[in-house]
């Protein structure tokens, strides 16, 4: 009975708590506040959150924010009220739901060095900044204030260990990026570069079409240290993108209006002669005709008269010119006497500098509408943008890009979230420049004249040597070429919460590109040669590349006891990439102005092509952190790929990593001055998977059926694995300045490398794992918060770093490869990028031994007035070649006995009867004046090292500058002790049209002959005479030195506020100046460029000046405004 | 855990892992493989039957050895660096350095890669033919294929081992992944001969007559060699070709009388036509060669010295061109009764009788010009070789397609006269050589009867356009042609029933196939001193062997002697 009593207590009490709990949660509770600066100016954006309800709101303009639970979900418990904002410091707040009203303001400190800032990349869970065991790189939008066209390039010299550099500047190209030096020898149809994501989509393509103005924040984890968890893609490094997104909105809707509009030109110059070894009548403006069996000058000719001729006289084609008499250069090699006796001091009677002609001002214009904002649980952010760059040469287009955006982020209940970003870009291209002939043209000739049809020039040139090359700007003209993408990127991503300590996650994303092209030389199109038919040609192509990766997440947080966390990740992905292209061309086009393949009729081609690659990744990860200080994190995933061999299709990637947050103990005593100091070491393996068709054994089968054996497959490929160790220490100190300290030592073993096969296998090639490289990287990057107040601040950033990575293991016989002129030595022990080239003699120790006492003033050889070492002959000295006729002088081949022997090789032979060694090298000779390459034992010219492309070191300085409503930014880079190969310069030489062949303002002392520039085709031998002009063979002349200081962005902002005139917004104005100024050595357009190709395969490491487009500069003016 | 949902559990597991293994399993469909390639008989007969064109293809392709073989030889000049030229053909000569990484060796590589691709390939679609019970659906097509197919890799060979010192010694029924030791070229050129005795046998089965013609297409729609009996004429022609042109030394060409005896029957049932392949357009047979060095405008290119043509002249012009210094030597007019030159007492006569050749064998064969050539003193002429101009001419200015010259009945002629002459023929031979010499203004040799006997010169009789109408030999006159460089190289002499075999075979052989001047001469003994009389195994081979590279010639080893004509 006692019990039966006390059960029915128990039901009634239980009823009143049920009755009276009803009574009170009937009410609802509201929660309330203010979010502000420690300065007391309101904070916008703020991101206000209760983790445990999964409720989330953004603070207003004022600041404010309001959060209201309905009376179901109010029990009286114990929750975190969370605030956070990029730039600031967090701040919980524990507090109570409970019935009825409550407010709660924030005042945050500005976080300087982004400590609190969460990271999401390589982790298993999103983990504070201040907490993340591997270095990692932050940056948000209000750290890119002169967004670029391309999303990446904003990254120039923001990212510590981060190369990249853009391969040209023709708009519309995306840059080359290396983190933390190369990690393959042999990136043939790969890439150096690194796993780009853009809000969970793996791109499949190239960066050009992302709109930057849409990125909130990119992170950058720059090795295998943080990247396993991407499995055997990210060797080198993960960038991942996160734009804006309806996650943070405010209730409401804002927008965002924004047009930069400008223009962008070129800076530098090209270094063109003023002088030509032509020769000339007396009025020094008609050119010598060459007439057989007469005498020189017998007929002369107006240089411009002719090429007005044979330009309009030709009808569809340019007519042969006269023959100039002295019209040398490459093709038109200039005979011995003339080398060593010829002059280049005729002034060419007109001087138009072609890059002058060519080069204009082009519109630089960006206009992008952004809104976003909430209703409901519904957040969004939608975005509209057109590009329009027209690039800086005449008769060419440019880029355009049009893009649209939707992002949305939508909150089911209480346990569910779903997101969704939809990204579509239109881009068009146009044209390349003809850089090839544009530096090729000599200074006399004008691009921009017309005949009397109103016809460019299509042989500007009248030069006979100068036959191969055409008027870039008829090219230009009259060329029609266009490329068109479009680009889908689009993911979805459902999140469920169940418990507080646990998540799941999936998501699907797509990134879908078709590509076409197109180009028409119409019938018509003039040639500059008439044995070509000019009925025209046509080409055209079209691509489309399907990229999907679906990927499912649980993770599980619990706490134990009071100091212990731990999260515990599994994760599974899979990847698809398929791509299909198709190309066609034809010529003798039937009908004009068509655009229709079939309206050719000769000369028929077709390719085709098709792959897929597939790929599943399995990992699990778990995290312990104790006390807020102790972080271990460990990652193991397993990955299978399809780009394996048959037998190698899976293998494993792992992460251990460990942070000790030393400023967090008990015992630090220097917790005023140093009050973050974060040791961390993480070693990590990710990969690098070989190219599609490397596994396979490929025949071609040509015309007529013929066969060749190209890969001979192999079915145990694997990826490359790179294993990085990384040690590093971030500190705050005094509450501002902040200090990342990396060194990172990256082995990249089982190198994917192309080898040679006998020839007697019937397979020229077969890709096997060989060879490891080993990459040393320091990284420092400093905060420096100079000034705080309220209405002036003054923060500077400082980061620096250099990578060298060696060959340790290469599996293969040493061996050179040439890259676009580069020649790179692949051998056991080498610095790689290292340039090898023929060495001119500027020293005495680099004569052989046997010569070097005769070397030094007043000796056989001695340093000429520009630090060469050349032989003059005892008692001569470098100024006498014209008075004393010295140029015409030879020191024999090798003698012997007193007689000259051609056919002995190397010095040890080469004894005169007494005994005495009577040449360096042999049989070559010497010739007087002439620069003198450092030959081997056998008398040839040695290829030796001549520099590195890869920077000494890098270091950049960025300033943001605020005074009340001004804001300035400036951003200024250095890259240190490269060594670039000037190809355009070089291939100019060969056909006298460089500034320092011209003789005309030089002293009889100084003056050098053609052959001091131009190389004769045989070094190796007698007739070798010269030079610096090596049939394009790197030297260590024409390898000249890259490093610059360059001015890459400088901003000027005015936050107007609101117009009243206008009536609303919040207006501002910016002036923005890009890749404004460069000081440098270099003597081509700008030092920074490159060409991909090559066992390198990337532009920030093949280092050619190769007649890209030059890179541009660009100033604009932006107009923005919200509301 | 029941056992039934755990034998689920597992059952999916080992599903999901299949499937896993399944995906990853991705096929290349853009290149095929070997097994794709000889999947029909089809495909083996149309490997073996396209063999040639890849002999073809790999010889007059321009990054082969073509442009600089050439130079060497003096059939041509040029003082560029294009295909390596200038630097093989420049005075004195400099070895072939062939350490790793010289680019030099870089159109030598090409060729060896090449050929020895290809033995293996048409290896490969022998064996696959010949493997028990493989046919091609009847014996008369087994038969030809076959003969086809050892006729290919006879050839391949025989040109791998006219050229490198060593290559690799394939042989039918290796294994794919076998990789056949280097031998030395002696080696290489038995199993080339065995090659082409096999094809001989089998082309010559009663059976295999059926199998005749075969498709035009294998010998560049040749339809005199795509018959039986004409198949077996260029089998034993090429047979004698590379018999006699594989030796490197006067001495090595001094086969045994039964070697000779074999060359001299093989030239006796050899061509009886030039064997012309159909070139360029769609048909899959380059043109390079042709499109850039049989002839060119161009004054850097396919320059014509006069260190071996110059034999032709008749007024003591060589003469004296050859007593003087290397770099001072300044061209001259060649006036010569052969009309294979451009008649004329001044340049600009010869000029205006410098027509274009309507097809190969238009006189004259070589055209003057205006336009001075630019180069070495003793390198350039103001003459070009323009022979071929009509083939080139049909690339560029016509249909883009034309007859290629493989080998001419002329070479075997000649060869046969050599053989005869060495076999103590001399008359015989002379029958042969007065052929060429008779058809071209040249006196008969009739009556001379050792080799070594000195030729005449003659008395002409000339019409008022200056033609010649009549002819009588004259032993003694200082007209003869061709008149040769004494051992000393600065003076001349009137050639001998030897000089005149190894002139016309100079002259109707020019600018036409691999090699050809080069073979001879370093036969012959005629090469400039130190010039490389066979090239090293290229270092990208050695490496790949993993044996160290070797250089040659320019004094180093396999250079030639200062020989016949003191050069």
């Amino acid at each position: 009975m006692s019990s039966v009593r006390g059960w029915s207590a128990s039901l009634l009490a239980f009823a009143l708590l049920c009755v009276t709990a009803a009574t009170v949660s009937a009410q609802g509770a509201a929660i309330s506040g203010q979010v502000t600066t420690e300065q007391g100016a309101a904070l916008d954006l703020v991101n206000v959150h209760i983790t445990e309800m999964n409720i989330s709101v953004v603070t207003d303009d004022q600041g404010r924010y309001s959060i209201t639970i309905p009376a179901e979900r109010v029990r009286g418990q114990g929750v975190v009220l969370r605030v956070r904002r990029i730039g600031y410091t967090a701040q919980t707040r524990p507090i109570v739901i409970s019935a009825g009203t409550q407010s709660h303001d924030f005042s945050l400190r500005a976080d300087v060095n982004r400590l609190s800032e969460i990271v999401v990349t390589g982790v298993s869970a999103g983990t504070e900044k201040a907490k993340v065991p591997f270095a990692v790189t932050t940056l948000s939008a209000d750290d890119l204030p002169a967004p670029s066209a391309n999303a990446l390039t904003q990254l120039q010299a923001r990212v510590p260990g981060a190369q990249i550099v853009m391969p040209s500047g023709r708009p519309g190209v995306a840059p080359a990026i290396v983190i933390r030096g190369p990690k393959s020898l042999n990136a043939n149809g790969r890439s150096q570069g690194p796993l780009i994501i853009v809000d969970g989509v793996i791109l499949d393509g190239g960066t050009q079409d992302l709109n930057p103005l849409d990125i909130e924040s990119i992170e950058i984890v720059k090795g295998a240290a943080g990247s396993s968890i991407y499995g055997s893609r990210a060797g080198s490094g993960v960038i991942q993108i996160t734009t804006r997104s309806g996650r943070n909105a405010a209730p409401g809707v804002r927008f965002n209006v924004r047009n930069e509009m400008g223009f962008s030109n070129l800076q530098g110059r090209y270094p063109y002669s003023r002088n030509t070894m032509l020769m000339f009548d007396e009025t020094g403006r008609n050119v010598c005709v060459t007439v057989s069996n007469q005498p020189a000058c017998s007929r002369v000719v107006d240089f411009e008269a002719e090429a007005l001729r044979i330009n309009e006289q030709g009808g569809d084609f340019a007519l042969q010119p006269l023959p100039f008499t002295q019209d040398y250069g490459i093709s038109a090699t200039p005979p011995r006497p003339h080398l060593k006796g010829l002059f280049q001091i005729n002034k060419w009677p007109t001087y138009y500098d072609p890059v002058e002609a060519a080069a204009t001002a082009g519109l630089y214009n960006t206009a992008n509408v952004d809104m976003s904002g909430r209703f409901g649980n519904t957040g969004f952010f939608a975005s509209v943008s057109h590009l329009s760059e027209e690039g800086s040469i005449a008769y060419l287009k440019g880029a355009q890009r049009m893009s649209g955006r939707v992002n949305l982020d939508h909150q089911i209940g209480e346990h569910w979230n779903l997101a969704l970003n939809t990204y579509y870009a239109r881009r068009l291209t146009f044209q390349d420049g003809q850089f090839f002939r544009l530096t090729r043209t000599p200074p006399s000739v004008n691009l921009l004249r017309r005949d009397a049809q109103g016809r460019l020039f299509i042989r500007s040139n009248p030069l006979n040597q100068g036959g191969q090359n055409f008027n870039p700007l008829y090219w230009h003209e009259a060329q029609e070429q266009e490329s068109h993408s479009d680009r889908y990127l689009g993911s979805a991503t459902a999140r469920y919460t169940p418990l507080d300590w646990l998540e799941f996650q999936g998501q699907a994303s797509i990134d879908r590109s078709r590509d076409n092209f197109w180009t028409l030389r119409d019938r018509g199109f003039r040639h500059t040669s008439q044995s070509s038919v000019n009925e025209g040609a046509m080409f055209t192509g079209a691509g489309s590349d399907l990229s999907f990766n679906l990927g499912a997440m649980g993770t599980a947080r619990r706490e134990i006891g009071n100091d212990l966390r731990t999260a515990l990740n599994v994760r599974y992905t899979y990847e698809q990439q398929d791509s299909e292209s198709i190309s066609a061309s034809g010529a003798s086009i039937a009908v004009p102005g068509l655009r229709d393949l079939d309206n050719t009729t000769t000369s028929f081609n077709v390719g085709s092509g098709t792959s897929s690659i597939r790929a599943i990744g399995a990992s699990v990860g778990g995290d312990l952190e104790y006390k807020d200080r102790y972080i271990f994190q460990t990652v193991y995933r397993y990955d299978g790929s399809s780009l394996f061999g048959e037998n190698e299709r899976w293998h494993p990637y792992y992460r251990a990593s460990f942070a000790w947050r030393v400023a967090e103990e008990p015992f630090w005593p220097f917790v005023d001055a140093v009050n973050e100091l974060k040791l961390r070491t993480s070693i990590g393996t990710a990969g690098g998977r070989p190219s599609f068709a490397a596994q396979y054994e490929t025949v071609s089968v040509g015309a007529g059926g013929v066969i060749t054996g190209a890969n001979l497959g192999n079915r145990d490929l694997k990826p490359e694995v790179t294993t990085e160790t990384e040690i590093g220490l971030d500190a705050e100190i005094l509450g501002r300045f902040g200090v990342d300290l990396t060194y990172a030592h990256a082995i990249t073993r089982d190198q994917i490398f192309l080898v040679p096969q006998s020839v007697s296998t019937g397979f020229a090639n077969r890709w096997l794992n060989a060879g490891t490289l080993d990459g040393k990287t320091w990284e420092l990057a400093l905060n420096l918060p100079l000034i705080t107040r309220r209405d002036v601040s003054w923060n500077s950033r400082i980061s620096w770093d250099r990578t060298r990575t060696y060959i340790t293991e290469l599996g293969v016989p040493e061996f050179f490869q040439t890259s676009s002129s580069s020649t790179f030595k692949f051998a056991e022990g080498e610095l790689l990028g290292t340039i090898y080239g023929k060495t001119f003699m500027t020293q005495c120790s680099q004569l052989p031994a046997a010569f070097r006492n005769q070397c030094g003033p007043g000796q056989e050889f001695q340093q000429n007035d520009e630090g060469w070492l050349v032989w003059v002959g005892a008692g001569n000295t470098p100024g006498q070649g014209i008075t004393d006729n010295l140029w015409q002088s030879v020191r024999p081949g090798c003698i012997v006995g007193g007689v000259p022997n051609t056919s002995i090789i190397g010095e040890v032979a080469c004894l005169d009867a007494g005994g005495v060694v009577n040449n360096p090298w042999g049989s070559p000779e010497v010739h007087w004046g002439m620069l003198m390459p450092i030959r081997d034992s056998t008398g040839a010219a040695q290829l030796l090292a001549v520099g590195n492309t890869l920077p000494d070191y890098r270091l950049a300085f960025s300033h943001t500058v605020q005074y009340k409503r001004l804001s300035a930014f400036a951003l200024i880079d250095r890259s240190h002790g490269n060594k670039l190969m000037n190809q355009e310069l070089h291939w100019s030489l060969g056909d006298f049209m460089v500034e320092e062949q011209d003789q005309g303002g030089k002293t009889v002392a100084t003056a050098k002959p053609l052959g001091y520039y131009w190389r004769a085709a045989r070094p190796e031998n007698s007739n070798g005479v010269g030079g610096f002009y090596d049939v394009l063979g790197s030297n260590n002349h024409t390898v000249e030195d890259g490093s610059y200081t360059k001015i890459r962005e400088l901003s000027l902002t005015y936050d107007v506020g609101s117009v009243p005139v206008v009536g609303f917004g919040d207006w501002s104005l910016t002036l923005t100046g890009r890749n404004l100024y460069t000081w440098t050595k270099f003597k081509g357009w700008d030092p920074e460029v490159g060409t991909s190709g090559g066992n390198l395969n990337s532009s920030a490491l093949n280092a050619v000046a190769g007649f890209q487009y030059p890179p541009r500069r660009t100033f604009t003016f932006t107009v923005n405004t919200r509301f | 855990m029941k056992m039934a949902q755990k034998a689920a559990v597992l059952t999916l597991l080992a599903v999901t892992a299949t499937a896993c293994d399944n995906i990853l399993g991705v096929d290349n469909l853009n290149q095929p493989d070997i097994e794709r390639v000889f999947a029909t008989p089809a495909a083996i007969q149309q490997t073996i039957g396209s063999g040639y064109q890849s002999v073809h293809n790999t010889l007059t392709s321009n990054d082969n050895l073509m442009p600089q073989l050439l130079t060497i030889s003096g059939e041509s000049y040029s003082s560029i660096n294009n295909f390596q030229m200038g630097p093989r053909g420049g005075i004195p000569r400099v070895p072939v350095l062939n350490s790793t990484g010289a680019a030099s060796v870089f159109g030598a590589f090409s060729g060896l890669s090449r050929g020895g691709r290809l033995a293996v390939n048409a290896l490969n679609a022998l064996d696959k033919l010949m493997a028990e019970g493989g046919t091609l659906g009847s014996v008369g097509n087994d038969l030809r294929t076959r003969a086809f197919g050892f006729f290919v890799i006879g050839v391949n060979q025989g040109w791998l081992a006219t050229i490198y010192d060593q290559a690799g010694l394939v042989r039918s029924g290796m294994a794919s992944d076998e990789v056949p030791e280097l031998g030395p070229y002696t080696e290489v050129m038995a199993i080339a001969i065995a090659m082409l005795d096999s094809a001989e046998a089998i082309a010559s089965q009663t059976a295999a007559a059926a199998g005749f013609p075969m498709p035009g297409s294998w010998v560049g729609a040749s339809t005199e060699h795509a018959s039986q009996a004409g198949f077996l004429r260029l089998v034993r022609s090429f047979r004698a070709r590379f018999m006699a042109g594989v030796a490197r030394t006067p001495a090595e060409r001094e086969f045994t009388p039964a070697v000779w005896t074999r060359i001299r029957n093989d030239a006796e049932a050899g061509l009886t036509t030039d064997f012309l392949t159909h070139v360029g357009g769609s048909t899959g047979w380059n043109q390079n060669f042709v499109g850039t060095l049989m002839f060119q405008d161009g004054r850097a290119w396919s320059q014509m010295t006069l260190m071996y043509f110059g034999m032709a002249d008749t007024t003591g012009a060589y003469t004296a061109w050859l007593a003087t210094p290397l770099d001072n030597r300044v061209p001259f007019l060649v006036r010569t009764p052969d009309p294979r030159w451009p008649r004329g007492e001044t340049r600009a006569i010869q000029v205006d009788n410098s027509p274009l050749p309507e097809d190969q064998n238009s006189k004259p064969y070589i055209r003057a010009s205006l336009e001075n050539e630019i180069g070495d003193a003793w390198g350039w002429s103001f003459y070009q070789f323009s022979r071929t101009r009509a083939i080139r001419e049909s690339y560029f200015m016509g249909p883009s397609e034309g007859l290629f010259m493989e080998i001419n009945k002329a070479e075997i002629d000649l060869l046969l006269a050599e053989a005869k002459i060495r076999l103590n023929d001399v008359p015989g031979a002379i029958a042969i050589i007065d052929q060429y010499r008779l058809a071209n203004d040249l006196p008969s040799l009739a009556g001379l009867t050792s080799r070594d006997a000195t030729i005449p010169g003659a008395d002409y009789v000339v019409d008022g356009d200056g033609e010649i109408t009549g002819m009588t030999a004259v032993a003694g006159k200082a007209n003869c042609v061709p008149r040769v460089p004494t051992s000393a190289g600065n003076a001349t002499m009137c050639g001998t029933v030897w000089e005149a075999m190894k002139y016309e075979k100079r002259m109707e052989t020019a600018y036409s196939s691999y090699g050809r001047w080069w073979i001879d001469n370093r036969g012959w003994g005629d090469l400039v001193e130190n010039t490389h009389t066979e090239y090293p195994v290229p270092f990208q081979e050695m490496d790949a062997r993993q044996l160290p590279p070797y250089s040659l010639g320019g004094g180093l080893a396999s250079s030639a002697a200062r020989g016949t004509y003191g050069f």
